[in-house]
C-alpha cells in the first residue's frame, strides 16, 4: 500500500469526488497499475461510503419524517410552554428545511410597550433578514397591521413580524411597507392591502425564500450574451435619434447650427459614451464634460 | 446506533405492519437511507441537496420498504438503493420543475435491481460504519478534512481557502488520511471474514 502513488491516487480520489457532488464523469482506473488497482479501488468505495454522510440525522422528536410516520409520542398536556410548541415546531422545520441559510432563536424576553396580545416566540435570522415571530390571535387584517406598525416603532431592528395562531396553522409575514399607508397616484393614500393567512411554515417560507440571494442562479445567466444585446439595442436606439434629429427643420439658426452638429457627429461617439457609463469607467458629469469638449471643438 | 442484522431487521419489518417495535426500525435505517437519498439527489443534481427534499425521499423510500411484502436479503441494503433511487427522482423532479416541464416531474425510475446492487449498497453501508470507527485512528487535521471533502462534500478549494492551507497540501493530506482509513476499515473487515469463516467451522 505504501507503494503507491499518492500523486494519482491524489487525482483519482479528486475525480471521484467531483463524480459524487454532481460535477463530472467517474474516474477510470486504465492509467493505475494492475499492483495498486485494488487498493485504489478500496479507497474509491470508502469515499463513496462515507460520501454525503453529513449532517447527521436531526433529533428524532425534530425528525419531519418520524412525525409524518407517527412515531412521535403524543403532544404534551397544554401547558403554557406547550402552547407555543407548534410555531417553534414550524420555525425550526424551515430552518431545518433551509440548511444552514437560517437561524432561528429561543424566545425573547418580553416586549416592552402595550403588546399584551402579542406573545414573543422566536427570531429567525438569515443573511439579509431578522424576522420576530409573535402569537397573536386575530384574523383582522387591519389590527394586524397596526399592531406590526408599533412593533416595528419600537423594535426598529425587525425587518418583518411574522403573526401566527398557537397551533401555527394560520399565519402572516408584515413588513413595514405592508403595515402602512401606500400612496396610489390615481387614487391618493391608501390603508395596507389584505394581508394572506396561511400556516406558518408556508408564510415564514415564502418571506425567506424570496429575500435569499440566488447565486446559482445568478452564476447561470449569461453575461456576454446579455452585454451584446444591450450594445445592439444601444446603437439602434442612437441611430433612430440621429434620423430622427436629422429630419428635423428648425426655423432659428442656432437650432439649425445644433441639428447639424449633431446629425454629423458619429454614432460612436455616443455609443462609446454610453458604454463608459455601463461599464463605470464614467461618471453622467464626465460625459457631460466630455460632451461640451466636443462641442467646443466642433463650434471652433 | 446499535447495529441489528438481517434476520433482525426483517423481523422489524413483519413487527412494523402489526404496529409494533416502530421507531426501532425508522432509527435503524434512517441513518443509511438518508445517506444514500442525499447522495442519489446530489450526484444528479450537482448541488447540495436541501434537507427538506432529504426528508421527502426518505418519506417516499421508507414507506415503500416496509409495503414490500418480499423479505429482502439485504435490509439495510434494499433501504439504501430505494433511497437512492428516490433521490434521483427528486432531482430530476427539480431539474424538470425548473426547466417548467411540470407534466413529467413525477416519472419514477422502476424498483426492479439486481440483487447484487442490494449486497452492494448493504457492503457500502458495513464499510462506512466501520470508517466511522477506524476515524479514531486519523489525527484531528486529518478528521476534519475528510469531514469537510468526502462526508460534507465540500470543494476541496473551498475547504483549503477558508483553512488558510495550500490546495496541494490539503490534497495530500485528504489522500494520506483516506489511506490510513483504508487500512484500518480492510483489517476491520479481515477479522470479520475470519470470524465468519471460524463460526463457520464449528
Amino acid at each position: 500500500m505504501d507503494e503507491i502513488n499518492e500523486d494519482r491516487v491524489a487525482d483519482i480520489v479528486e475525480q471521484q469526488l467531483r463524480f459524487l457532488r454532481g460535477e463530472g464523469p467517474a474516474p477510470a482506473l486504465d492509467t493505475v497499475a494492475e499492483s495498486e488497482r485494488i487498493d485504489v479501488a478500496a479507497i474509491l468505495d470508502l469515499v463513496d461510503a462515507l460520501a454525503a454522510s453529513s449532517p447527521p440525522s436531526p433529533p428524532l422528536e425534530e425528525d419531519r419524517v418520524a412525525a409524518s410516520l407517527g412515531l412521535l409520542p403524543p403532544k404534551r398536556q397544554q401547558t403554557e410552554d406547550a402552547k407555543v410548541d407548534p410555531v417553534m415546531t414550524s420555525a425550526r422545520e424551515l430552518s431545518h428545511r433551509l440548511g444552514r441559510m437560517l437561524a432561528v432563536e429561543e424566545p425573547i424576553a418580553k416586549l416592552e410597550g402595550q403588546f399584551d396580545d402579542a406573545q414573543p416566540v422566536a427570531v429567525c435570522r438569515s443573511l439579509v433578514e431578522v424576522v420576530l415571530v409573535v402569537v397573536h390571535e386575530s384574523s383582522d387584517d387591519l389590527e394586524t397591521t397596526s399592531l406590526a406598525r408599533r412593533l416595528f416603532e419600537t423594535r426598529p431592528e425587525f425587518s418583518a413580524i411574522a403573526f401566527s395562531s398557537v397551533d401555527a396553522t394560520r399565519a402572516t409575514v408584515v413588513t413595514y411597507g405592508r403595515s402602512i399607508d401606500h400612496l396610489v397616484p390615481a387614487t391618493g393614500w391608501a390603508s395596507p392591502g389584505e394581508l394572506e393567512w396561511e400556516p406558518l411554515g408556508i408564510a415564514l417560507g415564502r418571506h425567506f425564500e424570496r429575500a435569499m440571494p440566488r447565486w446559482d442562479e445568478i452564476a447561470a445567466l449569461p453575461p456576454g450574451d446579455l452585454l451584446d444585446d444591450l450594445a445592439l439595442e444601444a446603437r439602434g436606439v442612437v441611430n433612430d435619434e440621429l434620423a430622427r434629429v436629422r429630419k428635423t427643420r428648425p426655423q432659428l439658426s442656432h437650432k439649425q447650427q445644433a441639428r447639424d452638429f449633431v446629425a454629423g457627429t458619429d454614432a460612436d461617439a455616443f455609443l462609446s459614451w454610453i458604454d463608459s457609463i455601463r461599464s463605470g469607467r464614467a461618471s453622467g458629469e464626465d460625459v457631460v464634460t466630455q460632451a461640451s469638449v466636443l462641442c467646443r471643438s466642433g463650434s471652433s | 446506533m446499535a447495529d441489528p442484522g438481517n434476520d433482525e431487521l426483517n423481523r422489524l419489518i413483519v413487527a412494523w405492519r402489526a404496529g409494533d417495535h416502530r421507531a426501532e426500525l425508522y432509527l435503524a435505517l434512517r441513518d443509511p437511507m438518508r445517506q444514500a437519498a442525499r447522495r442519489g439527489i446530489r450526484r444528479t443534481l450537482g448541488q447540495e441537496p436541501d434537507e427538506g427534499d432529504v426528508d421527502d425521499v426518505v418519506l417516499l423510500a421508507f414507506r415503500a420498504l416496509i409495503e414490500r411484502t418480499e423479505p429482502p436479503r439485504s435490509p439495510v441494503g434494499l433501504a439504501c438503493l430505494i433511497a437512492e433511487r428516490r433521490g434521483i427522482d427528486k432531482a430530476r423532479a427539480l431539474i424538470r420543475e425548473r426547466q417548467k416541464v411540470v407534466r413529467h416531474h413525477a416519472e419514477l425510475t422502476p424498483l426492479e435491481h439486481d440483487p447484487e446492487d442490494e449486497i452492494a449498497a448493504a457492503r457500502r453501508d458495513r464499510m462506512y460504519q466501520y470508517a466511522v470507527q477506524c476515524m479514531e485512528t486519523l489525527t484531528g487535521p486529518q478528521r476534519e478534512a475528510i469531514e469537510a471533502t468526502v462526508q460534507r462534500q465540500e470543494s476541496l478549494s473551498d475547504w483549503t481557502a477558508g483553512r488558510g492551507t495550500s490546495y496541494e497540501a490539503g490534497r495530500r493530506m485528504v489522500v494520506r488520511a483516506l489511506m490510513t482509513l483504508n487500512r484500518c476499515v480492510q483489517r476491520k473487515i479481515d477479522d470479520e471474514s475470519k470470524e465468519e469463516r471460524d463460526g463457520r467451522d464449528q
